[in-house]
């Protein structure tokens, strides 16, 4: 009875002590002059699907969530946001190259088409993000389509 | 081995002796096969000819391929510096195949 005292202190000592350890959110910008959304690559539609899927983590626009100030769970947060954002941008879609689009177009389909991404410990948090196969084959169709246009672009230039 | 026609000899070459071993339809790498199997490489769209060698550019200019781990076991599958230039020249160059 007496360990579990002790146990229960410590872990409350290290919770509290997790939130003064400094860590800061990803900035948030909801003005992105670059959006893929005014590059007049996606439909309405689509655009909806990826920003309720999607843009949490790979735009400027992350709502975040309570958990996000919360240590430790907040330490993923911040560590997953920027990965996620380093990765694939698309408030900055339009400050990409052609050779980069076509990359990060094709992981698009890869990953959605596997069905790797939205993660599942993101779609478990939120489900409403969960991609069901007809709009996971919208994603993955828009994507190569849009592979094809870029592709072309960069031929011509 | 399928690879595009229009690949030129020397690439072709440096892949054969360098990249095929992990990346093709039969390997046993299930990783690398499922990021690049030159088997499927001429079979595939122009955009995605084109994305493949952008990302082939990519991690072979920040020298993560052939992966240290592999090279630890088998020195010798290192690229020299002449075909790693060879690869680099030829994923990186803006002029796709035309197929």
């Amino acid at each position: 009875m007496k360990n579990r005292y002790y146990i229960l202190a410590a872990l409350t000592f290290f919770f509290l002590v997790a939130q003064i350890i400094p860590n800061e959110l990803p900035a948030v910008d909801t003005s992105n002059p670059g959006d893929l959304m005014g590059s007049g690559l996606v439909s309405q539609d689509l655009g909806l699907l990826l920003k309720k899927s999607c843009y949490n983590c790979h735009s400027n626009e992350t709502q975040y969530p309570w958990y996000s100030y919360v240590a430790p769970s907040s330490w993923l947060v911040v560590r997953d946001i920027n990965a996620a954002r380093a990765e694939l941008n698309f408030s900055i879609w339009q400050e990409y190259n052609g050779m980069d689009k076509l990359g990060k177009l094709d992981d698009i389909s890869i990953e959605v088409g596997e069905g790797r991404m939205p993660m599942r410990i993101y779609t478990l948090m939120h489900p409403s993000t969960k991609l069901d196969d007809k709009q996971r084959e919208l994603i993955v169709t828009w994507a190569e389509a849009t592979m094809d246009v870029v592709a072309k672009e960069e031929e011509e230039e | 081995m399928l690879l595009a026609p229009d690949m030129p000899a020397d690439v072709k070459a440096v892949v054969e002796q360098k990249c095929y071993g992990c990346h093709n339809v039969n390997s046993k790498n299930e990783k690398g096969k499922a990021k690049l199997d030159w088997d499927a490489f001429e079979a595939t769209k122009k955009s995605k000819q084109m994305a493949t060698k952008g990302k082939i550019a990519e991690v072979l200019e920040k020298g993560d391929m052939p992966p240290q781990k592999f090279l630890e076991n088998k020195p010798e599958g290192k690229l020299t510096e002449a075909e790693l230039a060879t690869l680099i020249k030829w994923s990186a160059g803006k002029k796709k195949p035309t197929n």
